[in-house]
Formats: C-alpha cells, sequence, structure tokens
C-alpha cells in the first residue's frame, strides 16, 4: 500500500512539476518539436525558455549550442509541455565545457585565416608550380578538437528522404505480386479464393478505372492501380478472409455503415450528360459480352469519357460505375449484408475501387503538385482514416513528401487512429514495392523461402512498423 | 482512522493519475454539460481565442501538425473562424453547413446528416469528436 501510495505521490509532483514553465530556466526537448514558420527542434536538445506569456499559445524558445544562445523561436506552448522535460536554471559553464567552448573558437578563427588567405591570393595558391594539389592535411589542432567533443547530445540525422519515396512508388508486377501474396498467406483457401475469383475481378476494375481517369486527362498506370487495389484488398480483408470486424466493418472491403451509405450517394448521383452516361454504359454490357476487344473498349471508353461534360468528381466516378461489365444492382439492393457478401466480390472490389478515385479526385484539386501514384498510396491510407482525418493528420505537412513524411506527421498528430493507420499504410507499401518483401505489420512469413527477403531489422532505410524491431 | 484517510488519499491519487494519463487536452476545452447554448457560448469563447492569435499566426499554426487544442476544436466545429488562407480551410468547412443547420433547427435528421458527413471524412473520429456528437445528440428535440 505505502509504496502504491509513493509511487503515486511521484506521478502528482511530476505532473504538477511538468506543467511549470520558468522564463529563463532550462529545458530538454524529449521529442522532436516543431517551429512556427518552419524548421524543428530535434530530440535530445536543451533550450531556454524565453517567454512564457499568459494566455498565448505559443512560448519563445532558444536552442543551446556550443556557442551559446540561438535566435529565438516559437512553438506551441501545448506541445512544449508535452515534448520537453524541466532541466532547472544553469548557474556557471563547467570547466570542462569552458575548455571545448576555447578550443572550437580557436580552430573557427583558423580555418577563417585559412580562407581568408586563399581568397587573398587564389592565382598564386592554385596555378604556382610549387604548390601541390594533394589534399593538404588539417592542422593538428583541428584533429585534436574533434577527440575532445560535447558532452551534450548530438541529434540524430533523419534517413534520407528522396531515395526512399522514389523506392516506394515503383510498385510490383503482377508475378511479383502474387508471389507476395502467397508468401504472407493466411489460409490456403484464402488464398485460392483470390486466385480463382478475386483476381479477375480486381483486373476489371482496374482496367474499367484507369481508363475512365485516363479518359479525364489524369496519368495512372492499370498495372500500378491493380497492385494497390489488391493489396489494399489483401489488407483490409485480412489477407482475403473478408469477414467482420470488431468495429462493425464487413466482407473484402471492410465496409462500414457509413462507407455503405456514401456508396450510395455516390451511386445515385446524376450526371448532367446523361446521353455520354449511356453510351458508356453500352461499351460496358458490350465487353461484358464479349462483343469487343479489351484494346477497343479501352480505347473507346477513354476516347468518350474525354468528350463528357464534367462536372464534378462524382460525375467520373458515375462513368466508371457505368463502364463495368458486370450485372450492377441498384443503390437499394446494397446494404452491409451484401458488402459483406465475398460472392459479390465483383461488386465490392468495384465499390473499393470507387472510394480510392473519389479520394484521389478530392486530393487532386486540393494538392494539384501531388504525383498521382502518391495520391493513390495517401488514398490507401485514407481509406482506414477516413479522407478528413487522413489530410489533417497524415498530409498536414509536406504532402509530397510521401509515406515518410506522413508516417511522421502521424506520430506527431496526437491522433487516437495514428498507430493503426501508421501499420495500415506500412503495409500497404511493404505489399505494392518493388523488389522488396517485408511482412505485413504484425505478420511472419511461412510460405516463402524463395522470396528475396531482407530482415527488416536491420535495413535502415526500411520503415518500421508501431512496436516492431 | 489512518487506513481510512490513506485509501481516501489513494483513491484520489488514482482519479489524478488516471485523469492525468487519459485526459486530452481537446475534450479539456469541452464542458460537460454541451447543450445548444454552451455550443454558443464555446464558439464565442473560440472566436476570441482567434482574435488574440490573430491572423499571421493562425496562418502559421495552420503549417503545423503540432497544433493547440483550440484549433482542432475550430476547425471541427467552427472553421468559418479561421482567416481566408488558413491551409485547408474549404475542407474543415465541408461539414460547417449542416452544423449550421442542426445549431437552428436542432432536430434528428439535421442531426444525422451532420455525422454522417462528419463520419465520412473522418472514417475513425477522434475521441473529442465522438464526445460532441454524443452530448449534442443528448440534447435534441424529442
Amino acid at each position: 500500500m505505502r509504496f502504491y501510495s509513493l509511487i503515486l505521490l511521484f506521478f502528482f509532483i511530476k505532473n504538477i512539476l511538468a506543467l511549470e514553465l520558468v522564463q529563463g530556466d532550462y529545458y530538454i526537448v524529449n521529442s522532436t518539436l516543431q517551429i512556427a514558420g518552419g524548421g524543428e527542434i530535434s530530440a535530445g536538445t536543451m533550450v531556454m525558455l524565453r517567454s512564457p506569456e499568459e494566455g498565448r499559445w505559443d512560448v519563445q524558445l532558444q536552442v543551446v549550442n556550443e556557442s551559446g544562445l540561438e535566435e529565438p523561436v516559437r512553438v506551441s506552448e501545448e506541445w512544449f509541455k508535452k515534448s520537453s522535460m524541466y532541466f532547472g536554471p544553469i548557474q556557471q559553464e563547467s570547466q570542462a565545457q569552458d575548455a571545448v567552448l576555447e578550443d572550437l573558437t580557436k580552430s573557427i578563427d583558423t580555418q577563417i585565416q585559412l580562407v581568408q588567405n586563399e581568397q587573398m591570393n587564389p592565382t598564386e595558391k592554385k596555378c604556382s608550380p610549387e604548390v601541390s594539389l594533394r589534399p593538404v592535411a588539417r592542422p593538428a589542432h583541428i584533429e585534436q578538437r574533434a577527440e575532445l567533443g560535447s558532452t551534450r547530445p548530438v541529434p540524430r540525422p533523419e534517413a534520407l528522404q528522396v531515395d526512399a519515396d522514389l523506392e516506394a512508388l515503383l510498385f510490383k508486377s503482377d508475378n511479383e505480386k502474387d508471389s507476395y501474396l502467397a508468401c504472407y498467406e493466411r489460409e490456403r483457401s484464402y488464398t485460392d479464393d483470390y486466385r480463382n475469383k478475386y483476381k479477375n475481378s480486381i483486373a476489371v476494375v482496374s482496367k474499367a478505372a484507369t481508363t475512365v481517369a485516363q479518359g479525364n486527362g489524369e496519368r495512372i498506370d492499370e498495372g500500378d492501380f491493380n497492385t494497390l487495389l489488391t493489396c489494399l484488398i489483401f489488407r483490409e480483408s485480412a489477407h482475403f478472409e473478408g469477414g467482420s470486424s470488431h468495429s462493425g466493418a464487413v466482407g473484402l472491403g471492410q465496409f462500414t455503415g457509413i462507407a455503405v451509405k456514401e456508396l450510395k450517394n455516390m451511386l445515385n448521383h446524376s450526371p448532367r450528360d446523361s446521353e455520354s452516361l449511356d453510351q458508356i454504359s453500352e461499351l460496358g454490357n458490350l465487353w461484358r459480352e464479349g462483343s469487343i476487344e479489351n484494346i477497343d473498349y479501352q480505347r473507346a471508353l477513354a476516347s468518350r469519357v474525354s468528350n463528357m461534360n464534367m462536372r464534378s468528381r462524382r460525375d467520373e466516378i458515375k462513368a466508371f460505375w457505368e463502364a463495368l461489365p458486370f450485372e450492377k444492382p441498384s443503390s437499394s439492393q446494397i446494404n452491409k449484408s451484401y458488402m459483406g457478401d465475398n460472392d459479390n466480390h465483383e461488386v465490392v472490389i468495384a465499390a473499393s475501387a470507387m472510394m480510392l478515385r473519389d479520394c484521389a479526385l478530392r486530393l487532386k484539386n486540393e494538392r494539384e503538385s501531388m504525383d498521382a501514384n502518391l495520391r493513390l498510396l495517401a488514398c490507401a491510407g485514407a481509406y482506414n482514416m477516413g479522407v478528413g482525418g487522413f489530410k489533417r493528420n497524415a498530409l498536414s505537412r509536406n504532402s509530397n513528401g510521401g509515406i515518410y513524411a506522413w508516417v511522421n506527421n502521424l506520430k506527431n498528430s496526437g491522433s487516437g487512429q495514428a498507430n493503426e493507420t501508421i501499420n495500415h499504410i506500412i503495409s500497404i507499401n511493404r505489399c505494392i514495392q518493388k523488389e522488396k518483401n517485408y511482412p505485413p505489420c504484425g505478420t511472419r512469413s511461412s510460405h516463402c523461402q524463395e522470396l528475396n527477403q531482407t530482415e527488416i531489422c536491420s535495413d535502415p532505410k526500411a520503415l518500421k512498423c508501431v512496436g516492431e524491431c | 482512522m489512518n487506513q481510512r484517510v490513506g485509501k481516501k488519499i489513494f483513491s484520489l491519487l488514482c482519479l489524478f493519475v488516471l485523469k492525468s494519463t487519459f485526459a486530452t487536452s481537446t475534450l479539456d476545452l469541452i464542458p460537460d454539460q454541451l447543450d445548444f447554448k454552451e455550443l454558443k457560448k464555446l464558439e464565442s469563447r473560440m472566436y476570441e481565442w482567434v482574435q488574440k492569435t490573430g491572423k499571421e499566426d493562425l496562418v502559421q499554426i495552420s503549417q503545423m501538425s503540432q497544433r493547440p487544442s483550440e484549433v482542432e476544436l475550430i476547425e471541427f466545429l467552427f472553421p468559418h473562424l479561421l482567416p481566408e488562407n488558413y491551409k485547408g480551410r474549404s475542407l474543415y468547412l465541408n461539414c460547417f453547413h449542416l452544423y449550421d443547420q442542426l445549431s437552428k433547427k436542432k432536430d434528428r435528421p439535421s442531426y444525422d446528416k451532420w455525422k454522417q458527413c462528419v463520419l465520412y471524412d473522418y472514417r475513425q473520429p477522434e475521441d473529442y469528436m465522438q464526445d460532441v456528437m454524443s452530448k449534442i445528440e443528448k440534447q435534441l428535440k424529442k
């Protein structure tokens, strides 16, 4: 009893102390803090609190470095309280710190002197035959400085993002994707269902969706869309099982009641250009009957869509629905039990594709500079969190930065769904990513000895799921 | 006697720790009794906060993911208070016309429309959003 009381008392005191902001005192930042106007303060940095003003949203901080205090910056007061630890006032620099600072000042002076000398006599130094072009060894005292080092924590450099993002946007081919799915199969019968039924539906839906999108001016690859849609269904349906989840989502596309309503809204939408829509529907019927070849269907469909008078993004979604070459239910027939039945896989997969495309069109309107594949990947994330939630929590900063930036934003968002969405989007990214075969979050492979795999924890560039490694 | 006092202190401390563990700051801004009158008061408080913070700061805040709780609440319920060039303002205004209707009519159909819009935008709404929704639902006209 006494032991627990002491622990609770400790928390109590810690809570009170954590709220205290003392002007002029020092704090240690223990998770990255965003600076208003751009930039961030890394974890492990020591800062001095400059001005905690009562009732304001921000506080002013000065980062402490070897040469003293940097320019003041502003961060959210709430996040500063959440992400920092009270260090206390600093009375006096220790002798060791003084020595480091003195040495640093000396070496900077020497380097400035060297640069100045070079600038004063550039021709003499570079062209004179006596002067060797070989690199000159650093003066001894500069080498010594490196050994001295500061005891302060050095912020870890972040992984390079550009290369990683480019890699993340190279999608697996059809064969690579199927090997991956087989590798992480949960039950043989589920994988068989994919091979015998769902795979063809995904292919048909992908062809129709991308042809309509291309007709509407989108640069989108059918194979990439197919891979992403497959990986999304794989993830959502728990490796093609397609049951019900604890949250009430059902089937291969894990449709919730609200998503079913939204789907019905999409289907009930009536584009003004009904003539084009009828022609598109007729093309879908011809393809279903086998009266036209795939290539003719695609050409005719893209051409009709490009001539369609589109007034909203829902016009494109409706055109896609009409272009599908299978029996389609009316919106009144669609309900949760219909969407939860795996025998309705064609319609369920088409509905998931409609959600993806609807989201991609929303992002296209609001973020014109975003690459089509990047939007697709973002929409796979939004499928889990909702478009608004994903935009707010994952695309809040540097939305073109790709999955690394989004995961970082999600980590900092404070959202209760952040971890789930991080694992969701990392799993889909691992499934689509070319030449990489990392497992979906929370799973291990048991059927893929022949697949080229790298140990995830030993790859510093690989994004890690929450709690992995 | 001492044991009783000890138990009480223990319970109080438990409550405090639980509260500090689970409470989020946005939830703290929302009063326990959130009827439509309280929502008006909350809107006035947020309006004052917006005025105090100023347009320039708000635009800077809109570029950050580490934002104050007040801003989260404003984006969700009162996005019309945000300045024109606030990043993502149009997105936050998505469901506002429905909220506006709801606050005028205070009836079930308006509530359902608004809730559907919120749930579509945020497939898994944040805790404070669900808290606000359930509190509003309790205040609807019978």
